[in-house]
């Protein structure tokens, strides 16, 4: 939206209409005197767009002329659909209208839905007309004369302040929203407490309280109207029962009962003695007829007895007889047959005999062969043992390998010495040239070289002698120690060279072989020595000579394996006819025994049969006769008494049934009387407590106090939803508007202030310090100048906003900076300058001087 | 014959304590009742009547305070020339054994309880055919023996009996229980005279529901009272005429509301104009249908401003809708948070997606907060 003309007409001072054209795009300038009514243009501006046509407020009122009239206030504005005429008149024939293009398009609450909707950012709300900044600060502090104008110019201040607040208040709600949510917040602190639950003391608690005591008053009422109730009831049961009990029908009844029930149990018992003596009588009569059938019956068994015993003995008697004779029958024959035995026993004795002999002359010739064997190996064992002596006695004697080992270890050692010290010694060489020859010590010296040691004659045959005399003596101590060394291991061997030593050791060891090989031919002819093997030889038998009818060793060991088997047979038959007469023999007694036990039995049964007496079973008989018909008679009577027989059992609980009957109606009826007694009581008692009526009495109570609890329940919902919905909206409004309209400021503050930032509570969303140089600086104390300058770009800022949502509103300033310096205002103007672009700006200012660098478009008041 | 005159109430109560309501109303509520013995006694003098017989439930319950009886016992007795008839009821049925054989040993001769169902000649040739309760829920008709039973020819035959017709009862009707509605017709009775419904009904030419003479509560509304009945021959319809008796008025009025309606001068003209007699009034209202914040902020208003004259007066919103308009929504702000919370509450509220008592208590948050805003404006 974009302001291009005002008309005011009957308002205040402007009796007739004035005009404000040609409103610019960006900045305006409209410098005016004082009271030539910029403030009436701003509060006409103000009265158009939140002034309701119809609006009688004191606002309103305030605008009307003093001399009466309806206040009119007419613009023109841009707006993306194109240039509208905005018309609103107050008071006396009140109208709003909006036209297009000579148009009347909205009138009435249409035209005031439209120009609100003008003022606002979006649906969610925004007012673009906050953007204006009312006249405050005309006079300065200092710059009045009286305390008036100062207290006019500090309450200019104050205002200025209160409207910067005013933004962020209609973003967020500001005090209004504040003291909403501290009213809800307060009602609902009367229920609940911070953390929601229910205030002690408070209406919620209380009604909790109430609803819990109330609850349990009705449970224990209930209990108690529950015990009155079963008591009524009892009472009842226990008057009908007494009743019942003791009517006089229900009495006789129960006495009739009794007597006849004893009557019967009288006459059961009576029948139950009689059968009983009546079992007696039949159990002695049936005793007495099996005591005479049992004594027939034993006779008989004692004559069958005797007979058995007879027969049985006579039997056994005769198989004695027959055993008997075939004892002695096999005894018989056993005879024959123990010669047969003998005869057999010394012809196998002779065998062997036979085959004894047999073999020791076989024995005697195998002795013989070995006794020569053993003589030949003793002579050349003999032979062989003493030349071992003279071989033993070799090969102990003379060095042996070691011994001759060191000798030859010290005889290379001496040579060694010997030929380094000639190496060190002069050496003469001769060479002959003719026939002579030099000699020394009369042997002729050898054309080689030849060491001199010590002095030595030379003899020159035929030219003399010369004497060779070395100059020094060479140092000859190593090749002493090794001769001498030498020396002493040849003489402890007692030999005189090394030579000589190296013989005998070789002497020694050719001994020492041949004795070796001695030894092992000695140990073959006699290997446990020569003493055993003579032992062995002497201990051979000697050969006897054989009779000459000695049988061969196979034949006689034929003869002796024959006898064995004939004395084998002689005895297996003896043996057999031995174990049959034995047997027969055992049998013979047995049989003899078992005659002698039958005969004993006979004897026996013969004696039982005798206890009886003679005439036995014509004596029994008839007694028997007897008894069996005493039982049969004593059966039929006692069978009589059982059939007519009552039942007793049945008829003692009958008696007893009839007589608990009688008892325990007498018992019943003292326990009901005693029991409506106590009933009485209890229903009297609470009766009087009136259980019932408190009972109804506590259940509409308690429905009326959940009924109440329900309600501040709701109560508490509500204050909840309430809080969380403002809450939720406030932030939601801080969020959104707050702090882009913070990235808008930053920006415009840096103008003055490098890295100045603006803080605001973030409660109340009011600002509250300035950031600078690094040191919060609280707003009020900040001087009048900066207070102002913090208005104005607060609301740069906040156009800056709408303009990039794409809402541009014209920012309107009445003497809006009264208090900047001319440093400072040449800043505000470059800032304003700045926001111009693409922003319409609309200053009002009486300081003409100030304003004249400000720039931008030169607004003027027309009449007309 | 001369025309027999008489009383028919029920339903006394006696003992009632409502205890749902303000303890300063409670008492004189229960005062009442009691009165009524006292209202029944006149109105039978004044309408010439020397016996009063009350269908049932004198006492609330079976076992009613020393007080409550004894009391009523003695108002009962106070003048000798009226004889009460006393039927046990479902409250105070016979199971109350100690209750009526004390108030028949303590009552004077004017005072008669009817234990059992034998006809009683209240005064020559009328004969009474009681059919009092055995216990609470006797599971039967109790005036099915009322055909058989036998009165002289040319005598007046009254029923007194307590119970439901078809589903004409206080505390739900038990099929078994059930009197039929012609039982005067088929007991050959001059007179029905029942008790049981707490308001006047009258069934038939010879059956009638007096009421209770106080009432106690809304479902019936106006003034309790009784009948003065005057039986003139044998076979005749009785000539039944309501006495008022009751001092509490109890009314429950639906208010039916619409946007754009004055709510507060609706309200006011419900309400009785005579407010020196507002002080026995217990009103109940019942708000319907819609109304805006801006209306139902008036509505509360204008009946927290009239509470005060009556003996009770409860307004109930729960079946108000809320007419949310724009200029309500306006008037808590045109924009910003306030708007913001506003538009948020009156959405929830109106969202059917939400359950009922979501969208309740954001239409009472919706509300409450124009009402905190419309009072920091006042």
């Amino acid at each position: 939206m974009r302001l291009v003309s005002i008309e005011l007409s009957d308002l205040r001072r402007f009796v007739a209409p004035v005009r404000i054209d040609g409103i610019g795009a960006g900045l305006n300038v409209l410098c005016a005197p004082n009271e030539s009514g910029k403030s009436t243009v701003f509060d006409a501006l103000q009265a158009l767009f939140f002034q309701p046509h119809r609006s009688t407020s004191r606002e309103v009122k305030a605008l009307r002329p003093h001399v009466g009239g309806a206040p009119c206030v007419t613009i023109e504005v841009d707006l993306p659909t194109g240039r509208h005429t905005l018309s609103k008149r107050w008071l006396g024939k009140a109208q709003a209208t909006v036209h297009r293009g000579g148009t009347l398009i909205h009138q009435a609450d249409d035209a005031e839905a439209f120009i609100a909707a003008l003022m606002q950012a979006d649906a969610d709300g925004g007012p673009a007309g906050l953007l204006w900044v009312r006249q405050g600060l005309t006079r300065l502090e200092g710059d009045g004369d009286t305390p008036k104008d100062r207290e006019t110019a500090k309450a200019a201040r104050r205002n200025l302040m209160t409207s910067v607040t005013g933004e962020v208040e209609a973003l967020t709600g500001g005090r209004r929203m504040d003291r909403a949510l501290a009213r809800t917040r307060d009602d609902l602190a009367k229920y609940v407490t911070a953390t929601g639950r229910p205030l002690k003391g408070g209406p919620l608690a209380e009604a909790e309280s109430l609803v819990a005591a109330l609850t349990a008053d009705k449970a224990r009422l209930s209990a108690t109207a529950g015990q009155l109730t079963a008591a009524l009831s009892r009472r009842r049961e226990v008057v009908k029962a007494l009743a019942d009990l003791t009517a006089p029908q229900a009495v006789e009844a129960r006495q009739t009962r009794l007597a006849e029930a004893t009557l019967r149990l009288d006459a059961a018992r009576r029948h139950a003695d009689a059968l009983a003596t009546s079992a007696v009588a039949l159990h002695s009569a049936a005793l007495a007829q099996a005591a005479l059938s049992d004594r027939l019956s034993a006779l008989h068994r004692a004559r069958s007895a005797c007979a058995v015993a007879l027969a049985d003995w006579q039997a056994a008697t005769a198989a004695a007889q027959t055993a008997k004779a075939a004892t002695a029958q096999a005894e018989a024959a056993l005879a024959p047959l123990v010669a047969a035995r003998a005869a057999a026993r010394s012809a196998r004795t002779a065998a062997d005999a036979d085959l004894a002999e047999a073999n020791r002359a076989l024995a005697g010739q195998a002795a013989a062969a070995r006794r020569t064997e053993l003589a030949a190996r003793i002579a050349k064992a003999r032979t062989l043992d003493q030349a071992r002596a003279a071989l033993a006695m070799a090969a102990a004697n003379g060095p042996d390998a070691a011994a001759d080992a060191e000798v030859q270890r010290l005889a290379q050692a001496a040579t060694l010495e010997r030929a380094l010290r000639d190496r060190s010694a002069a050496q003469i060489v001769f060479h002959h040239t003719g026939p002579a020859r030099v000699t020394m010590a009369g042997t002729p010296v050898p054309e080689t070289p030849l060491p001199v040691l010590a002095e030595t004659r030379f003899d020159m045959p035929g030219l003399g002698h010369f004497t060779l005399r070395p100059a020094a003596a060479q140092d000859s101590g190593a090749l002493d120690r090794s001769e001498a060394a030498l020396a002493a291991a040849l003489a402890r061997l007692g030999l005189a060279d090394v030579a000589s030593v190296q013989a005998a050791a070789a002497a020694r060891a050719k001994a020492t072989a041949a004795l070796r090989d001695l030894d092992i031919t000695l140990g073959s002819l006699a290997p446990s020595g020569l003493a055993a093997l003579e032992a062995d030889c002497a201990a051979l038998p000697e050969a006897v000579a054989p009779r000459p009818d000695l049988p061969a060793v196979p034949q006689a060991q034929a003869a002796a394996d024959a006898a064995g088997a004939a004395l084998q047979a002689a005895e297996t038959a003896y043996e057999t006819a031995r174990t049959h007469a034995e047997a027969l023999r055992n049998a013979e007694v047995r049989a003899s025994v078992r005659a002698d036990g039958l005969a004993n039995e006979r004897a026996r049964c013969d004696a039982v049969l005798a206890s009886f007496g003679p005439d036995a079973e014509a004596i029994v008989l008839p007694e028997l006769a007897t008894a069996t018909a005493r039982h049969a008679a004593a059966q039929a009577s006692h069978d009589a008494l059982v059939a007519a027989a009552p039942d007793l059992a049945a008829a003692e609980a009958a008696h007893s049934r009839a007589r608990s009957v009688v008892e325990g109606a007498q018992a019943d009826l003292l326990r009901l009387q005693s029991e409506r007694v106590e009933l009485d009581t209890t229903i009297t008692l609470q009766s009087g407590a009136g259980v019932m009526e408190d009972l109804a009495d506590t259940e509409t109570r308690l429905a009326a106090a959940n009924a109440t609890l329900a309600t501040l329940g709701f109560e508490v919902a509500v204050l909840r939803d309430l809080a969380a919905t403002l809450e939720a909206a406030r932030d939601a409004a801080r969020d959104r508007y707050f702090e882009p309209v913070l990235a808008e400021l930053r920006p415009l503050l840096r103008i003055l202030w490098p890295d100045a930032e603006l803080r605001f509570d973030g409660e109340s969303l009011l600002p509250t310090a300035l950031l600078r140089d690094g040191r919060d600086e609280p707003l009020s104390i900040l001087s009048g100048g900066t207070q102002e300058q913090i208005a104005l770009l607060v609301r740069l800022a906040f156009a800056r906003l709408l303009a990039a949502r794409g809402q541009p509103a014209p920012i309107l300033f009445d003497d809006a900076l009264v208090y900047t310096d001319d440093d400072r205002i040449e800043k505000m103007f470059d800032a304003l300058h700045a926001q111009a672009t693409g922003q319409q700006i609309i200053v009002l200012s009486c300081r003409q001087r100030a304003f004249r660098d400000l720039g931008g478009t030169v607004l003027r008041l027309a009449t007309g | 014959m001369p025309p027999f005159r008489f009383v028919h109430s029920a339903d006394l109560h006696l003992g009632r304590r409502f205890g749902g309501y303000p303890e300063d109303l409670r008492g004189r509520l229960a005062e009442a009742r009691h009165h009524s013995i006292a209202s029944l006694a006149a109105a039978a003098r004044s309408f010439q009547a020397s016996h009063i017989l009350l269908a049932g439930d004198v006492f609330d319950s079976e076992t009613p305070t020393d007080p409550v009886w004894r009391q009523a016992v003695i108002a009962m007795a106070a003048d000798p020339a009226l004889h009460w008839w006393l039927l046990p009821g479902n409250h105070d049925s016979l199971a109350a054994e100690a209750l009526w054989s004390r108030i028949r040993a303590e009552a004077g001769d004017n005072v008669h309880v009817l234990a059992d169902t034998r006809p009683v000649e209240i005064e020559t040739g009328v004969f009474l055919l009681p059919a009092p309760l055995p216990r609470r829920y006797p599971g039967r008709d109790l005036t099915a023996a009322m055909p058989e039973s036998a009165t002289p020819a040319d005598a007046l035959r009254i029923g007194l009996a307590h119970g439901s017709i078809q589903n004409f009862s206080e505390e739900g009707a038990r099929a078994e229980d059930t009197i039929p509605p012609d039982r005067a017709t088929l007991a050959r009775l001059d007179y029905l005279a029942l008790g049981d419904w707490h308001g006047h009904v009258r069934v038939g030419d010879k059956t009638c529901y007096p009421g209770t003479p106080e009432r106690d509560g809304f479902t019936h509304s106006g003034r309790g009272g009784c009948l003065g009945v005057t039986l003139t021959a044998p076979g005749a319809v009785p000539l039944v005429e309501v006495i008022e008796t009751g001092r509490f008025f109890w009314s429950d009025a639906p208010l039916a509301l619409v946007p754009g309606q004055d709510a507060a001068a609706a309200f006011a003209a419900l309400l009785p104009p005579d407010r020196a007699a507002r002080r026995d009034h217990l009103t109940r209202i019942r708000a319907t249908g819609r109304a805006t914040l801006a209306e139902q902020a008036a509505l509360s208003a204008a009946a927290t401003d009239a509470a005060a004259d009556f003996a009770y007066l409860a307004l109930d919103l729960s079946a108000l809708a809320t007419e949310v308009e724009a200029a309500d929504l306006d008037a808590i702000d045109r924009a910003g948070a306030l708007r913001l919370a506003a538009d948020r509450l009156r959405d929830r509220a109106a969202d059917p997606a939400l359950d009922g008592e979501t969208r309740r208590v954001a239409t009472a948050a919706l509300n409450r907060l124009y009402g905190y805003l419309h009072e920091e404006r006042a």
